[in-house]
């Protein structure tokens, strides 16, 4: 049986894990970290570099580091919220061809689930390397709150990267998967993700014999610790503004170095009340002399300036509790997950709103990946006893005339299901309806994700009103909606599978993921000749060293001249191999390499007289 | 010592203000069962039991009764079921065509043999009984036991496996486990739903007490020949043993009130006018008799017994009525005329108490009707139709909804769709709508000649109707290319 990993794929870090002997257990990266900077960074050699040496470089190299990229997967061009991207973003952000939002790195663009799938494939890459075997099955997960069209981009970043995505998962319910695993219980529990980019709130029911029944789930796609961030930079460009009248946000250096300041910052006032931001030599006056930025922000200011984050938060889990028709009390524990958790303000506006102490249980940076991992072994090994019962986050529905939504399937809804209702049509003589298939919870269908459209044509001309449609729709186990629409008269029906398009063709992401193998090729390769290379030049460097001696040695024979002579030829062409990255050629050369080392070595041991 | 609850009989519960789980109680109180049984069969817990006996009592919708604790039968919980049906093994003729097993799934044959049986049965059960709950089960009892159940049929189960049709299917029984447990976690939906319930409850005993009229007539007169014929044997006999006549009258006297309680519903008897009580055995004399008197003293015994039943069911029959349970008055009232056959009244009364019943029934089945379509339950909706049809035989419309619903209902049997298709055009011959619908059966049943027929005949009767003819017109081009296929 194949083993299937759990990624989480997050805003500001990734994390990878498995379950290995029934234990879910995280995956450390190669400099041992547990959790991965989601960063992705081409240099001016044209390298790329994905992780922690993308985020140590991010500062010299702002405009070509990629962070964040999650907040922009899956949505269009001309949303608010990639217009505000555009703005903030140190990094190029531009039109793509379908209306979907394209990456500048140098002298290439990407696309979002391109730079997302450099993430997934790094975290790919670390589980083979811990694992020593080929990984090809995922489960990845998303915010509950992402729709059709963010989690479509997402299973095309999976794909790019040569993954198969055999399930996506929400964050908080895998959270809760990771929660519940291995425990008898019967327990309503909240889960509380307020991660780097996203909030989510999810209520659960944990049954006996495993099985994990969402009750209701919200959040906000566009909050999360990047929000607090902005916060504090804004705070500092304003004082600097103020104090030196230079506006830091016209150099993208100086921001990203802001952006670094802010977010530790942010992370010690979680465990000091003050802290010192001390940037020397931020930018240059017009003048000529440098500026340096010098502030202390206590933790209290901090909460001032991000009072209104908290409070939306809290104001949409009590939306959830809602619609969950429970009450605060009926909520028997509270995970917290995501590492904006640990701000204390946070704690205390999570405490004081359930009414209980949040529990301690879950390490909130690896709890999400590892009921991923839960999940991905759940539904491939049949002897494990754990099912999840989620929900469909958001009302499914058509445009209907006047541009209303129609709802058919109403959001929190267990999948998989049906519902069908039924339409007359809205204009006299009308023969043919065009069905919107939206997604959203919006009265006003032009404020919901458009998901597909199909025509039903063949309609009998009559009066306004008088033909009746069914509009049927499904969504099946794997999250696929199938909507159809039969004509009540004739039983007329058609109907369309809604694939959410993530903005890119089907032949983009092939293509994508033709280059993405080729970069994984090329990377091996390159990873392979590094090693050789080292081997080679240590030996060539002792044989170098120890010329002097061996000529001094055999140079009075005809033989060792000889010897000397085809040894300098060996290290020569070893050295052209080296130049040239011939791996095949440096491989050729180990072995007379290797030889004239051991006889150096032989000859310089030698005892002489 | 025990105490066993019984129901007040001068006590008509209905208009008690009882929640809905006490009335679930008073359902169960049959004057055997103790608190233990009533906690056992209701899934309440005896201190909920005891509380809710005490506020009925207060209501003086019950009295305890302190009986010998003589070892009570542990009564079969009828009501507790502790597993779905669906996980249990199913009928030994399957309602399903054995070759659907044999289509090429990764599943194996007893798994496909589960699903399959879940599959056609999921009409069969009540949303309780689908879970195996009872009506008085919490939110939490309906949780359990969906958590137990719905695992078995979620697709991720069978996580990549080819598995063909059986796929949607088992899609659809997990569909239907969750809808029964949304709706009996949502207090109002399950407000609505025990309503639908009482109302298919209500309608199937009705139906029932009407069906058994006949036999419940034979059995009175019966009773009353063998009351007499008691009553002439022992007078035969030489020697009369008045302990075996006594005996002999109980027995058919027991017998009597056992039905009466059944047709009443559980109720005590109203208080009879003539007694002919065991406490006070008719003593005969022991003398010698000539048959003639014998004869005469055996038809007069006749008589009396019979007057006396017809008094006794006339009078229930007036108390039914007056509670409006029209179809137990029915009932009472036909037993009564077919022992009074001569008395007109009584007949003429015993029919508008029939005519009645079958309205009510109607209006009853109506509304179980009506709340099946919504559902798009088209199977039950057109049998309920149908019941409606029964009561209201002059209904176009009902008529006219059956052959819709068959028409709807998957596998639906079309002849049954013609034939109240055109009982509906018989009843309204001018209605042009009865007409397409019956065309439309036609079509489905294959009959296009004759849709083309039902079809003409709609156009001339409603020659100005737009709507229609574009209908009709459509209908005749669906009739040509069926025809012509």
């Amino acid at each position: 049986m194949e083993r299937v990993i759990g990624i989480d794929l997050g805003t500001t870090n990734s994390c990878v894990a498995i379950v290995e002997d029934g234990v879910p257990t995280v995956i450390p990266n190669r400099g041992g970290y547990k959790t991965t900077p989601s960063m992705v960074a081409v240099t001016e050699a044209g390298k790329r570099l994905v992780g922690h040496i993308a985020k140590r470089q991010a500062i010299t190299n702002a405009e070509n580091t990629v962070y964040a990229a999650k907040r922009l997967i899956g949505r269009k061009w001309s949303s608010p919220q990639v217009k505000n991207a555009v703005l903030t973003a140190s990094y190029k952000i531009i039109e793509g061809p379908h209306g979907d939002v394209r990456i500048q790195l140098r002298d290439k663009t990407y696309s979002v689930p391109e730079i997302s799938a450099m993430v997934l494939q790094e975290m790919k890459v670390c589980a083979e390397d811990y694992l020593s075997e080929p990984v090809s099955k995922a489960v990845v997960t998303v915010p509950a709150y992402f729709n059709d069209t963010q989690r479509q981009a997402t299973k095309d970043a999976g794909q790019i990267a040569g993954l198969d995505v055999i399930r996506i998962v929400n964050e908080p319910t895998a959270a809760a998967l990771a929660y519940g695993f291995g425990k008898t219980m019967e327990k309503t529990i909240a889960v509380f993700d307020l991660g780097g980019g996203t909030f989510d709130i999810s209520v659960l029911e944990i049954g006996a014999g495993g099985v994990f029944k969402v009750i209701a789930t919200a959040g906000d796609t566009f909050l999360g610790g990047e929000d607090f961030d902005a916060r504090i930079i804004d705070w500092l460009v304003q004082g600097f503004k103020d104090q030196h009248g230079v506006d830091l946000r016209q150099d993208r250096m100086a921001l990203q170095r802001l952006k670094d300041a802010a977010e530790k910052a942010k992370c010690e006032l979680s465990t000091v009340t003050e802290t010192e931001i001390n940037l020397p030599f931020i930018i240059s006056s017009g003048r000529n002399e440098a500026l340096h930025l010098q502030r202390v922000l206590t933790r209290s200011t901090l909460e001032s300036l991000c009072e209104d984050l908290v409070e939306r938060c809290i104001e949409i889990c009590k939306q959830t509790l809602e619609d969950a028709r429970l009450d605060r009390d009926e909520v028997e524990d509270v995970v917290l997950v995501g590492g904006m958790t640990r701000m204390p303000r946070v704690q205390d506006s999570v405490k004081e709103f359930f009414g209980r102490e949040p529990s301690k249980g879950v390490h909130p940076d690896e709890v999400v990946a590892l009921g991923a991992a839960v999940q991905g072994s759940a539904l491939v090994d049949e002897t494990k006893q754990m099912i999840l019962l989620d929900v469909t986050p958001h009302a499914l529905g058509i445009m209907t005339f006047g541009s209303n939504f129609e709802e058919l399937i109403p959001q929190n809804t267990t999948v998989p299901t049906a519902r069908s209702k039924i339409f007359t049509t809205s204009r006299d003589r009308q023969t043919a309806v065009k069905i919107l298939v939206m997604q959203g919870e919006h009265q006003k269908a032009t404020e919901n994700e458009l998901l597909g459209e199909f025509i039903l044509t063949g309609l009998r001309s009559a009066p306004k009103g008088q033909v009746e449609i069914e509009v049927t729709f499904e969504i099946n186990s794997d999250g696929i909606v199938s909507v159809s629409a039969k004509d009540l008269e004739n039983g007329q029906q058609q109907s369309i599978q809604v694939t959410a398009s993530s903005g890119l063709t089907k032949e983009e992401v092939g293509r994508m993921m033709e280059d993405a193998k080729e970069y994984m090729v090329e990377r091996q390769s390159s990873d392979e000749f590094e090693g050789l290379k080292q081997e080679a030049e240590k030996l060539i460097g002792d044989i170098e060293r120890m010329f002097p001696q061996v000529e001094q040695i055999v140079a009075s024979s005809d033989f060792g001249r000889d010897a000397i002579g085809k040894a300098r030829g060996i290290v020569e062409k070893a050295r052209a191999a080296i130049v040239k990255r011939d791996s095949a050629a440096v491989k050729e050369h180990m072995e007379s390499l290797a030889r004239t080392h051991r006889m150096f070595k032989g000859v310089v041991s030698r005892p002489h007289g | 010592m025990t105490r066993i609850p019984r129901l007040n009989p001068g006590c008509d519960v209905r208009t008690l203000p009882l929640t809905s789980a006490e009335s679930r109680l008073v359902a169960r109180i049959d004057g055997a069962a103790g608190e233990v049984d009533l906690a056992r069969s209701t899934g309440l817990s005896e201190s909920a039991v005891t509380a809710a006996l005490v506020r009925l009592r207060d209501l003086g919708a019950v009295e305890m009764v302190e009986v010998a604790s003589a070892p009570t039968q542990p009564k079969p919980a009828a009501g507790v079921a502790s597993q779905s049906p669906l996980l249990a093994p199913s009928d030994p003729t399957p309602p399903w065509d054995p070759k659907e097993l044999e289509e090429d799934v990764e599943l194996d044959g007893e798994r496909r043999r589960q699903i399959l049986d879940a599959f056609h049965r999921l009409d069969r059960y009540s949303y309780y009984d689908l879970l195996g709950v009872h009506e008085l089960s919490d939110k939490k009892q309906v949780k359990t036991a969906y958590y137990a159940v719905a695992p078995e049929f979620h697709p991720d189960k069978y996580f990549r496996k080819r598995l063909g049709a059986f796929k949607p299917k088992i899609e659809a029984i997990f569909t239907r486990l969750t809808l029964a447990h949304d709706v009996l976690t949502s207090r109002e939906r399950r407000d609505q739903y025990d309503e639908y319930l009482d109302q298919l409850r209500r309608n199937r005993a009705a139906e029932s007490v009407i069906e058994e009229t006949r036999q419940d007539a034979a059995a009175v007169e019966a009773a009353v020949l063998e009351a007499a014929a008691g009553i002439l044997e022992a007078a035969k006999a030489q020697a009369p043993a008045p302990e075996a006549v006594r005996a002999r009258v109980q027995s058919a006297q027991e017998r009597r009130e056992a039905l009466a309680r059944k047709l009443l519903g559980g109720k005590k008897l109203p208080p009879r006018s003539v007694a002919a009580s065991p406490d006070q055995p008719i003593v005969y004399e022991a003398a010698q008799v000539d048959p003639e008197t014998m004869r005469q003293r055996y038809e007069e015994a006749l008589a009396t017994a019979r007057r006396e039943q017809v008094v006794r069911f006339r009078e229930s029959a007036t108390a039914a009525v007056e509670r409006k349970d029209y179809a137990a008055a029915s009932n009472a009232y036909r037993i009564a005329a077919s022992l009074a056959p001569d008395d007109e009244e009584l007949q003429a009364l015993s029919d508008e108490a029939e005519h009645l019943a079958a309205a009510g029934l109607a209006e009853g089945f109506l509304k179980q009707a009506e709340y099946e379509a919504r559902q798009e339950r088209w199977g039950e909706a057109a049998m309920s139709y149908g019941k409606v049809c029964l009561g209201r035989p002059n209904d176009a419309k009902a008529h006219d909804r059956v052959a819709l619903c068959t028409m709807k209902m998957p596998g639906g049997n079309m002849r049954r769709a013609v034939e109240f298709g055109r009982r509906a055009v018989e009843l309204a011959p001018t209605v042009a709508e009865y007409r397409v619908t019956l065309a439309r059966a036609y079509i489905e049943a294959g009959l296009e000649k004759s849709a083309m027929a039902e079809l003409d005949r709609a156009e001339e009767l409603a020659p100005k109707d737009a709507k229609l003819k574009e209908l009709i017109s459509q209908t005749k081009v669906q009739a040509a290319q069926r025809k012509s296929k």
